[in-house]
């Protein structure tokens, strides 16, 4: 052999040989250029997740390989190269920090772009991804760029082509479109006009009349009323409760048989043979579901007399004022108070058949 | 002038430089060739003899190719230019081809030769499947598509390509590649556009399945391979209220909302072929998808789509504890990415 290439050189000369050596070389590379040339990715769309001109944009990205595998990187030129809009030129933009996750699925069973020290940059117009272990051939892979501004949509709306480009172990690479649009929002407006009901029933004409004479011996109570309330007020609502005469009074007697102190509690069943009188919750229902969560009902303490069931002689005082006697945290569905008046009459207290209030009770929603 | 060219194992043409012309012509090339057997061959060649013959001097221009000599003229005829396809302007990453057959019987092969400039440097060879390959491959007209054509892939977009055939049939020498012709792959296109950017469904009363004013509007068109895809993605995952910090949705995936006490949703209700809407917004009724904070796929296509238009509707139902509020919003992102 190295007598063979001494009579070429010889022959050729020193020049020569270097002539003859650069042409297999050039033979060789167009050899290699030809078998490793480029082909077009398929399947292979970005995504821009903001369409919108002038707007910050993460992205998707998918494509396939060719039969060519072995890529180790790619860019995505968002200027493109066949003549269309350039993405810079309309004051589009590529951040130069770049987040980039591997991402499988995306709609088209795509494996996740692989790649233990994945990484992506920008810089100009291009975004370049590296890191990534060498691709297989005809596979479709997907990928996220994070970065809220990962690129910036150009201020003039219309069709920009990327390019995406495999980088390392292969070359190939596609030219996709990329829509920027003036508006790709749809911002939808909806109102769910307040509601309150407020129904007081249980009570034939809503008249409650003591269950039986009043008496010095014992606590004697109406036979009660409801109210229920439905509201879709977020903050649940409030019922207050006055009464007209501070207390039960007989126009025939003259007299009235005075509430227990208003706004406060008094438990007639340990003043039986005392006048006294007042308004009493005793029970409580928190009614039906909600489309979120029910508010909580409960009676207001100087009004409570759930205990026991309800058979208690608790009263809170009424008059003129309107007394909060119930409240709720949220919506209600059917939440009900039942409420009763109770009264004591002492051994002097004047006979009559006209003891009477006008209890007035009302509610409000609180939205 | 002596030259001579071999033309089969055992055959030489002698050439002399005296050729003969008058004022109508000029006889650019001629011999007279040995005698010879008739075709024979083994098991590692073939011959095809001939004896006195013309040597075959070709000539060719834009549209023709001529060759002379008797073995030459067993030559399948050059092919002449293909004709050349891109679908109006739509093909981004292919061009059909339809080959010349220049009358040659049926079974005769061809191949395509396929360049990036009128000269051929560097040219490829499509393959059987349509790909684009370093060695020719010679396949029958019919297999070539016949005059449906055949398509070479995996093209660049945006670029002219020159296309050419050569014919073979038999055992006989190929034929010289034919004319060419040339046309230019499509640029990508993917067109996009929603409407309205606002939809006020006004008061949702309770109970009512409340149908937003206007339905919301898309053109999507590509010409991309495979298709593409409208997107959708909710601020929330449905009409929210920062006041309330209530939201009026479906469960996912869909929810009816005639028995539902409540939700809110999108119904895909129309989609040009190939457009298609995906599920589960391809409800009907009251029947709504639900919406997620994630881009789900709301009309697809799995090929090129032209001139492609859709709707969909809003639909949103309240019931009695429904928190009021008058800041029910939910903004609707839509975007639209084709996959070439």
């Amino acid at each position: 052999m190295h007598n063979s290439l001494k009579r070429v050189r010889n022959r050729l000369g020193k020049t020569g040989l270097i002539l003859l050596c650069l042409l297999f070389v050039a033979a060789n590379l167009g050899f290699l250029a030809q078998i490793t040339s480029a082909a077009s990715l398929t399947n292979t769309y970005i995504r821009l997740n903001r369409m919108k001109t002038g707007t910050d944009s993460t992205m998707r990205v998918v494509f396939k390989t060719t039969s060519t595998g072995g890529a180790t990187g790619l860019t995505i030129d968002m200027n493109g190269a066949d003549g269309g809009l350039s993405w810079t030129s309309n004051s589009g933009t590529v951040s130069a920090t770049q987040a980039i996750t591997g991402v499988s699925g995306c709609d088209v069973s795509a494996t996740a772009l692989p790649g233990g020290s994945l990484a992506a940059s920008g810089s100009g117009a291009v975004i370049t991804v590296t890191g990534v272990t060498a691709l297989s051939a005809t596979t479709l892979y997907c990928f996220d760029l994070t970065t809220a501004n990962s690129v910036h949509t150009p201020t003039s709306a219309g069709e920009y082509h990327p390019v995406i480009t495999e980088t390392g172990g292969a070359t190939d690479s596609v030219t996709v479109a990329v829509r920027v649009v003036t508006n790709d929002q749809v911002t939808v407006n909806a109102t769910v006009p307040p509601t309150f009901n407020f129904a007081i029933s249980s009570c034939a004409g809503n008249i409650d009349n003591f269950t039986a004479n009043l008496t010095a011996s014992a606590v004697t109570s109406t036979a009660g009323c409801v109210v229920t309330v439905n509201t879709n007020a977020l903050n649940g609502w409030f019922a207050w409760a006055k009464d007209s005469n501070t207390g039960l009074h007989s126009a025939t007697a003259s007299h009235t048989v005075a509430s227990v102190a208003a706004g406060s509690q008094s438990d007639l069943s340990s003043s039986t043979g005392t006048e006294g009188y007042g308004l009493g919750i005793t029970s409580v229902s928190q009614g039906g579901s909600c489309a979120g969560v029910c508010g909580t009902t409960s009676a207001i303490a100087a009004y409570d007399s759930t205990a026991s069931g309800g058979a208690n002689g608790l009263v809170g005082g009424v008059d003129t004022t309107s007394r909060l006697i119930a409240s709720s945290t949220g919506v209600a569905n059917g939440a009900t108070l039942t409420f009763k008046e109770r009264a004591n009459i002492n051994a002097t207290t004047p006979p009559a058949n006209d003891y009477t209030d006008l209890l007035t009770l009302i509610g409000a929603g609180f939205f | 002038m002596f030259n001579f060219r071999l033309l089969a194992p055992f055959l030489v043409l002698v050439n002399f430089a005296a050729f003969s012309s008058s004022t109508h012509y000029q006889l650019n090339n001629y011999g007279v060739n040995a005698g010879g057997s008739n075709s024979s061959n083994s098991s590692t060649y073939n011959a095809n003899v001939g004896a006195g013959e013309v040597n075959g001097g070709a000539s060719s221009g834009t549209t023709y190719t001529t060759k002379s000599g008797s073995i030459e003229a067993q030559q399948a005829n050059t092919p002449g230019a293909p004709t050349l396809d891109n679908g109006s302007g739509t093909y981004y990453n292919k061009l059909k081809f339809i080959l010349s057959t220049s009358s040659n019987p049926s079974d005769t092969l061809y191949s395509v030769e396929v360049a990036t400039n009128s000269g051929f440097s560097s040219p490829k060879y499509v393959q059987a499947d349509g790909t684009l390959g370093a060695s020719p491959v010679y396949l029958d007209y019919a297999t070539w598509g016949g005059g449906s054509g055949f398509f070479a892939i995996g093209l660049t977009s945006s670029t002219t390509y020159w296309f050419k055939a050569d014919a073979v049939q038999g055992l006989f020498t190929a034929s010289a590649y034919g004319p060419s012709a040339n046309l230019a792959t499509a640029s990508p296109a993917l067109s996009f556009s929603v409407s309205p950017s606002t939809e006020n469904m006004g008061n949702l009363t309770a109970g009512s399945v409340i149908t937003a004013p206007s339905n919301v509007s898309f053109t999507f068109s590509t010409n991309a391979a495979s298709g593409g895809n409208i997107y959708m993605l909710g601020s929330n995952t449905g009409l929210h209220s920062a006041n309330t910090g209530y939201t009026i949705q479906v469960s996912p995936p869909s929810g009816d909302l005639s028995s539902l006490s409540e939700g809110f949703g999108l119904q895909g209700l129309t989609a040009s072929s190939p457009l298609v809407i995906q599920s589960p917004y391809n409800g009907s009724g009251s029947t709504v998808g639900a919406i997620y904070t994630s881009f789900q796929p709301v009309f697809s296509a799995a090929s090129p789509v032209t001139g492609g238009t859709a709707t969909a509707a809003l639909k949103a139902k309240a019931t009695a504890t429904t928190p009021a509020a008058s800041d029910y919003t939910v903004t609707l992102t839509f975007v639209a990415a084709a996959s070439y």
